[in-house]
């Protein structure tokens, strides 16, 4: 899946992609770089999706970084939560490309004037 | 998807792999169902992964895969959440549809008829729901933290509450991490404090001042008390608290001071170009996405379940991803070239020789020589290495076996324990694909004749409980398994009744065979039937079968029985078949390769050592006699058994499962390592033939096929057994 997600990114060609295999590995990856969008699955072992989510709302550089959670109907309740914790946008399981890159776009175009607007 | 048949190939090999994750967990919870608690983890893990299933299937279109891991993965949802408790029912459900999910994807691979039912199955994992729609966990979770509850997910939070109402003490553990090392400082972590409990969550707190230090609180359910957790975590930066509830008092106790070492670790790393190259930056800079998945652990999880990982090892995520999936096809083209290397390199040794022959002085002859030598040994290593990279460990068919037992134990009302040891022995890919069969025929051997029923086993004094060991092991070149039941075993007597009363052998003859001879009869083909099963405590059905295919794989399999107290096949296969060593041999001029695997020994006689017994020839070696064919009459070569010295002709020992026959030629060539390649339509129904294989001199030999060939001389032999001559040995042995 993860996989995938980032090869529908890159073959934008707009996108360059850092993969996580889980939530640890996404808190070490994230201060390397100004990442454009985060987009993370909500199960994750350890640290969830919404726990990450929450995370990135909190710190004061990422602040602004828009997080795209994939969810399944399954966790109805924890797409809630993701979504008071601070998510940008939803997907749900299964999407296809086309869904997945407006999510993103959109996503990354609310974040940008809404960091605008704060300045 | 562009490249649809390609990514087709890599859903079925992931799809694949998850479901087997899945059935490990599965496997593992059944154990430990039934000595009572279960892991919650491994719940989990198996949730999340028909939760990666159910993605992964629905990208790739295959909608009956997507339909049964959704409904899958909602009853999953339950258990992992308690709205479902799980029994050995549950089990039954989830394990059919482990068969059905491989049956589902062998159909999406043969181009989808799409001829599977999936509507049994998913009436089953209905009706599970139906029956048991628990109330909502209303365990009081007061004096908790509103910002820990308002993050947590609906599993962690149903986690939480189960240790509430096990009356478990809850713990803040907070402990700070140098970021680039997160991986190995919270592996550690995790390990010490599954020792006192239960991981609840982890929680990033973001006040951390330090940018390239993380601040972690992690939520931990324990039976412990505070000082004992306090004391076995103890190291840098960590702090335990208990969370207050009704009764408990708050307590805090700092282990260690918050080290302020942080900043004194190494600088943040530059900024890292996943893709492109630092050119991209000077066009535009191109928009960075970090994308999380949860995957990795799940196949952590299954190593866990599954025994290849002690649950407390510390185990570096990064290391578990260092694998290529690549198409066995693709190996195999690798594999010819390599040989066809080897035959470059043997001819280029016969030029070398005929050079040195005409002209051994040159010093650049002898360079040449010296790199030839050089070039030999690495395309060995090569060789070796390409081998390497075919082979799997057999855990993947015990796995198999594992559910075998446990469906067919169930339904014969027996109690049977699997013991599996050896599992992470290797051998050839396509082997193991090929034993699945036999080995399953085995087992449900060893369940519906070999262990007897619970009353029966208690009567004489066994364990209630039935039990099976399936043990892999390597000797030498080859690999060893060995399929032991601890039943009734096989009562060499009745064997032998019945072998007199079919006819396959008269009263004479089994008088002078050896226990382990008349054994052997269970392996005759349609020695056995429904009737007869009956009589050989039901052994042997099928066995035939069992022997042809593991022949197949130039294979040979044993028996040793004791009545009363158990039966034990030894099944011994070559390592791979890819490239075998290859007795050569001459025979009327033509020249053969005979798998060296197959071959006893090779030994020299005279034409007057050979006798006739009612029209066929054998030779008695050790006492025993030895049924003979001529290579040169098989194939039709040479007329008559002219030899060229009637002093020295030499008789190549084969063996093929407990049969033994001599194969008659004129020289032995030598050993060689070959390629096989199959034959084209024209040869491909001439008996006696494997396929060919290239020698040195660009010459094309035959590969002789050896199970024919025992086959042939047995089918000679047996026209013998039933004649008019009972001093007539019926096979060597």
């Amino acid at each position: 899946m993860r996989q995938f997600v980032s090869a529908i990114l890159e073959a934008t060609g707009h996108y360059e992609v850092a993969e996580a295999t889980n939530g640890f590995e996404a808190l070490r990856t994230l201060p390397r770089e100004d990442f454009d969008v985060v987009i993370t699955d909500i199960n994750m072992p350890d640290v969830s999706g919404i726990e990450l989510t929450r995370f990135i709302r909190n710190n004061a550089r990422h602040r602004h970084t828009p997080v795209v959670v994939i969810s399944t109907d399954a966790s109805a309740v924890d797409a809630a939560r993701a979504g008071e914790a601070g998510a940008s946008a939803f997907l749900a399981k299964p999407f296809d490309a086309p869904q997945l890159l407006a999510a993103i776009t959109d996503a990354v175009e609310v974040a940008r004037t809404a960091a605008t607007e704060e300045e | 998807m562009s490249e649809h048949g390609r990514s087709s190939n890599e859903f079925l090999s992931e799809a694949q792999e998850v479901i087997e994750a899945f059935s490990r967990n599965l496997l593992e919870l059944d154990s430990q169902q039934r000595v009572g608690e279960h892991d919650p983890d491994l719940l989990n893990a198996a949730f999340r992964a028909v939760h990666s299933l159910k993605g992964l299937a629905a990208l790739f279109g295959a909608t009956q895969i997507t339909s049964l891991s959704h409904t899958l993965e909602s009853t999953l949802d339950s258990l992992r959440l308690g709205k479902l408790g799980l029994t050995q029912q549950t089990l039954d459900v989830l394990f059919a549809s482990v068969e059905m999910f491989q049956r589902l994807l062998a159909d999406f691979g043969d181009g989808g008829a799409d001829e599977v039912d999936i509507a049994p199955v998913l009436a089953r994992i209905a009706a599970l729901s139906d029956g048991g729609a628990a109330a909502a966990d209303s365990t009081d979770l007061a004096g908790l933290d509103e910002s820990i509850l308002g993050v947590l997910t609906e599993y962690e939070e149903h986690r939480l509450r189960e240790n509430v109402r096990l009356g478990r003490r809850l713990f803040r553990v907070h402990a700070s991490f140098d970021l680039l090392a997160i991986d190995v400082g919270i592996e550690a972590l995790k390990g010490k404090l599954k020792e006192y409990g239960e991981v609840i969550t982890y929680l990033p707190s973001a006040d951390g001042s330090a940018e390239d230090r993380i601040d972690l609180d992690i939520l931990v359910g324990s039976d412990c008390a505070l000082a004992t957790i306090v004391g076995g975590v103890e190291e840098g930066g960590v702090t335990v608290h208990e969370i207050a509830r009704t009764r408990a008092v708050a307590a805090q106790a700092p282990v260690a001071q918050e080290e302020d070492s942080g900043h004194a670790e190494p600088a943040r790393r530059g900024g890292r170009a996943p893709t492109g190259s630092g050119s991209a930056e000077a066009v535009a800079p191109p928009q960075r996405g970090v994308s999380v998945e949860a995957e990795l652990d799940d196949d952590y999880a299954a190593d866990v379940g599954h025994g290849l990982i002690e649950p407390n090892e510390s185990v570096s995520l990064r290391s578990v991803s260092q694998t290529v999936r690549v198409e066995l096809s693709r190996l195999d083209r690798l594999m010819n070239l390599v040989g066809e290397l080897g035959v470059v390199q043997a001819n280029l040794g016969v030029t070398a020789d005929a050079m040195r022959a005409t002209d051994g002085t040159s010093d650049l002859l002898r360079d040449m020589i010296g790199h030839l030598r050089t070039m030999s040994r690495k395309l060995s290593f090569l060789q070796q290495g390409l081998l390497d990279v075919r082979m799997v460990p057999l855990g993947q068919v015990f796995d198999k076996l594992a559910r075998v037992v446990r469906k067919l134990g169930r339904e014969a009302g027996k109690d049977i324990r699997l013991s599996i040891s050896g599992a992470q022995t290797e051998i050839d890919k396509l082997i193991v694909e090929e034993l699945s069969d036999p080995l399953m025929h085995m087992i449900r051997n060893c369940i519906d004749h070999g262990i007897e029923p619970r009353e029966e086993r208690i009567d004489q004094g066994k364990p209630a409980a039935g039990r099976i060991d399936l043990r892999a092991f390597q000797r030498g070149n080859r690999v060893v398994i060995e399929v032991e039941d601890d039943g009734r075993g096989i009562d060499w007597r009745h064997i032998r009744d019945a072998a007199v009363r079919r006819g396959v052998a008269t009263a004479v003859e089994t008088r002078d065979m050896t226990t382990s001879e008349v054994l052997d009869f269970i392996f005759r083909p349609g020695f056995t039937t429904r009737d007869h099963a009956t009589e050989l405590s039901g052994r042997g059905v099928g066995m035939d079968v069992v022997k042809t295919n593991i022949g197949r794989l130039s294979g040979m399999i044993d028996v040793d029985t004791a009545p009363g107290r158990g039966t034990r096949f030894e099944i011994t296969l070559p390592v791979t078949l890819a490239i075998i060593q290859a007795l050569v041999v001459d025979s009327a001029g033509e020249t053969f390769c005979i798998p060296l695997n197959s071959v006893l020994e090779s030994i020299m006689i005279r034409q007057a050592d050979i006798v006739t017994v009612e029209g066929h020839e054998v030779i008695s070696l050790r006492g025993k006699t030895l049924p003979l064919l001529h290579l040169s009459r098989l194939f039709g070569t040479r007329a008559e058994h002219e030899y060229p010295d009637a002093q020295r002709i030499y008789v190549v020992i084969i063996g093929l499962a407990q049969h033994r026959v001599g194969l008659l030629v004129d020289e032995l060539a030598g050993q060689q390592d070959v390629v096989i390649k199959p034959l084209g339509t024209a040869l491909r129904s001439v008996p006696g033939i494997a396929g060919a294989t290239e020698l040195g001199a660009d010459r094309t030999v035959l590969l002789l096929d050896v199970a024919a060939l025992v086959d042939e001389a047995l089918a000679r032999s047996d026209v013998g057994a039933t004649s008019q001559h009972p001093e007539a040995p019926n096979h060597g042995a």
